[in-house]
């Protein structure tokens, strides 16, 4: 080959080589914002995954404290009404994930002293798995002050299938 | 061809076996690297060539006026386009010599009226080659061959600014020609010689200024160029012009109306090498270069393709480095983006286990997984929420203190209320902070009617808010 049709050669590369850069730039920076708005999105999506993630952390934390529990049978209501007379009634068990089961109880006190029925409460909240309130309805009587009837819903977690 | 660029440009005028060059910057300075005999100035021809091979510098000499044609031709097309085409066969005519033995070119192409006039240079090859000769014996190394006439016009318009309307007769008078170049307003008309130079006008006595002025009459006569009534200046220059006695006596001589303008052009022995060094280095409408083509300075020829082998190395490399950076930046965001993309889906996977999770829908799936299994974590995560149990013993306690006592409470986790007596109406509000520290809002107590007791009744309401405690 000649050295023209070397020169020409090279100057075709050269300028098929800064065609081609250019080309390349131009796709580039049309492309860039739609690829930036993707990586944008995604990072908005990746930022609330760990935030989810965190909520379940919390979550799984609060099962497995119970699952390090003792016991996996809440306290007798009855015995924590010890001499007062209560009208104890089992009104939902539910099954959930992990072999727990919520129960939902609903305890009548009949003239009952609002302190002792707030001790009540109290002792039921410090069982291992706890009782927990939901609703309360405290009516005072006539013949009394600050006694009368108390109807609590109560709810507790109890392990009845599944490792323990 | 394209007119190469650099920042030093060199103009050397051989004439009677004398040379004077002149080195001038791109900002117009110049500068006189030597003037004196042709064969005694390799200094300045050493400095002069190694700018120009290295490229840092151009080097124009001239065709003489007395080898060369200036003729204005006339094609009578209004198209510029098509008069181009036909201007050769217009020189052809008016031409001594055959056309295909010269070499020409055309300037100042312009349309006037109904026709397209130019301004044609011609000079026989043989003469250019003599020419070119005579330089290549004295060691110079040119880029460029300008013309005498058109070089010592531009000059003298650059050094006295003309009148439009006023025709400038430029008189050169050089070592061994005298040069008469005429130009109107701006523009170049004509460029004479007359065969007596400064030399023979200090020889030869007025026999020879006698001659150089009947020439020069002759000129001016066949152009009528003196009319009553015209501007004229009269310019002198050359290395003849610096003589005063010699201007003076051909003044007188030519008889030279006392209306007509005498200039002289600043150190005139050195004008027409500086106005050389200067036309080289810029690019105007009589801009000419007779060397071209397969006459071209080799090493001009060289200076060109290093050029342009640097300029295409240097749109390779360009080339190169925008791919490199795009494929770069390309691969950088594929990296980013797979990586994002990555950590998406471990994250989705371990919040949202057993389920399939479609690209893009992370979020919304996991959000369905986990609205599915709320509810098998709610009751746990309750347990360790602020119980009711607290609030309602706090409302005891706080009843018990204020002697408040409480005919009817109830509390659910969205509402509360509470009805009874308090010894003052003040009392009872207090019970108000302690439904808002476990987030409840509650409204104004209100007021019932006071009974036999003397006490105050009252009833309270609280409704959630947003934030539990």
């Amino acid at each position: 080959m000649s050295q023209s049709k070397f020169r020409t050669a090279g100057l075709w590369l050269s300028a098929v080589v800064l065609a081609a850069g250019v080309l390349f730039s131009a796709q580039s920076f049309q492309t860039a914002p739609r690829r930036i708005k993707s990586i944008s999105k995604k990072q908005n999506d990746l930022k609330e995954l760990y935030a989810l993630q965190e909520v379940a952390l919390i979550e799984q934390a609060a099962v497995r404290k119970f699952e390090e529990l003792a016991s996996s049978h809440p306290c007798s209501l009855k015995d924590l009404a010890g001499s007062h007379r209560a009208d104890i009634r089992q009104r939902e068990n539910l099954s959930l994930a992990g072999g727990w089961t919520l129960h939902r109880t609903e305890v009548v006190f009949s003239e009952i002293p609002f302190e002792a029925a707030g001790r009540f409460v109290k002792n039921s909240g410090e069982c291992r798995p706890p009782w927990r309130v939901t609703e309360c309805l405290f009516a005072a009587s006539q013949r009394a002050e600050q006694a009368g009837t108390v109807t609590l819903i109560l709810e507790a977690l109890e392990k009845t299938g599944g490792e323990k | 061809m394209k007119k190469l660029r650099s920042r030093t440009g060199y103009g050397v005028d051989l004439a009677g076996g004398r040379a004077v060059v002149v080195r001038s910057a791109a900002n117009r300075r110049f500068e006189t690297v030597y003037e004196g005999p042709a064969g005694g100035m390799p200094a300045a021809v050493s400095a002069l060539n190694s700018g120009v091979s290295s490229g840092r510098a151009l080097a124009a000499g001239c065709q003489p006026v007395a080898a060369s044609l200036a003729r204005m031709v006339q094609a009578p097309f209004a198209s510029v386009k098509k008069a181009v085409k036909v201007l050769p066969s217009l020189l052809d005519i008016q031409l001594p010599f055959p056309l295909e033995n010269c070499m020409y070119r055309f300037l100042d192409v312009r349309r006037t009226g109904d026709h397209v006039r130019a301004l044609a240079l011609a000079a026989q090859t043989d003469a250019v080659r003599q020419w070119l000769q005579q330089y290549e014996d004295a060691g110079v190394v040119l880029t460029s061959l300008d013309h005498e006439g058109l070089a010592l016009w531009t000059e003298s318009i650059e050094d006295y600014p003309i009148e439009p309307d006023a025709v400038r007769v430029v008189a050169c008078i050089g070592y061994e020609n005298t040069v008469l170049v005429i130009g109107r307003g701006l523009v170049f008309e004509s460029a004479h010689h007359c065969p007596v130079g400064f030399e023979r006008l200090q020889g030869g006595g007025e026999t020879a200024a006698d001659d150089l002025v009947r020439r020069v009459r002759n000129i001016l006569q066949a152009g009528q160029i003196i009319k009553s009534g015209q501007k004229i200046q009269w310019a002198w220059t050359g290395p003849g012009a610096a003589d005063e006695s010699l201007r003076t006596r051909l003044e007188s001589s030519l008889d030279l109306a006392t209306d007509i303008i005498r200039l002289v052009h600043r150190e005139p022995a050195t004008m027409l090498a500086r106005a050389l060094s200067r036309r080289v280095l810029s690019a105007d409408r009589y801009a000419v270069d007779f060397i071209e083509g397969d006459r071209a300075n080799p090493m001009l020829e060289n200076l060109r393709l290093r050029r342009l082998r640097g300029a295409a190395v240097f749109y390779f490399a360009l080339g190169l480095l925008l791919i490199g950076l795009n494929a770069g930046w390309n691969f950088w965001l594929s990296a980013k983006e797979s990586d994002i993309a990555a950590r998406i889906k471990n994250a989705a996977g371990e919040l949202a286990p057993g389920t399939r999770i479609y690209s893009g829908q992370e979020v919304l799936l996991v959000a369905r997984a986990r609205e599915a299994n709320a509810q098998n974590v709610k009751y746990f995560t309750d347990a360790f929420a602020p119980s009711p149990a607290t609030l309602l013993r706090e409302l005891l306690d706080v009843a018990s203190s204020a002697n408040i006592t409480i005919s009817k409470l109830s509390l659910r986790p969205d509402a509360a209320a509470v009805s009874g007596a308090s010894p003052a109406w003040a009392d009872c509000e207090k019970l108000v902070p302690v439904f808002a520290k476990y987030g409840f809002i509650v409204s104004e107590p209100q007021r019932e009617d006071a009974g036999a007791d003397e006490r105050v009744h009252f009833n309270l309401s609280a409704g959630i808010a947003n934030v539990a405690k």
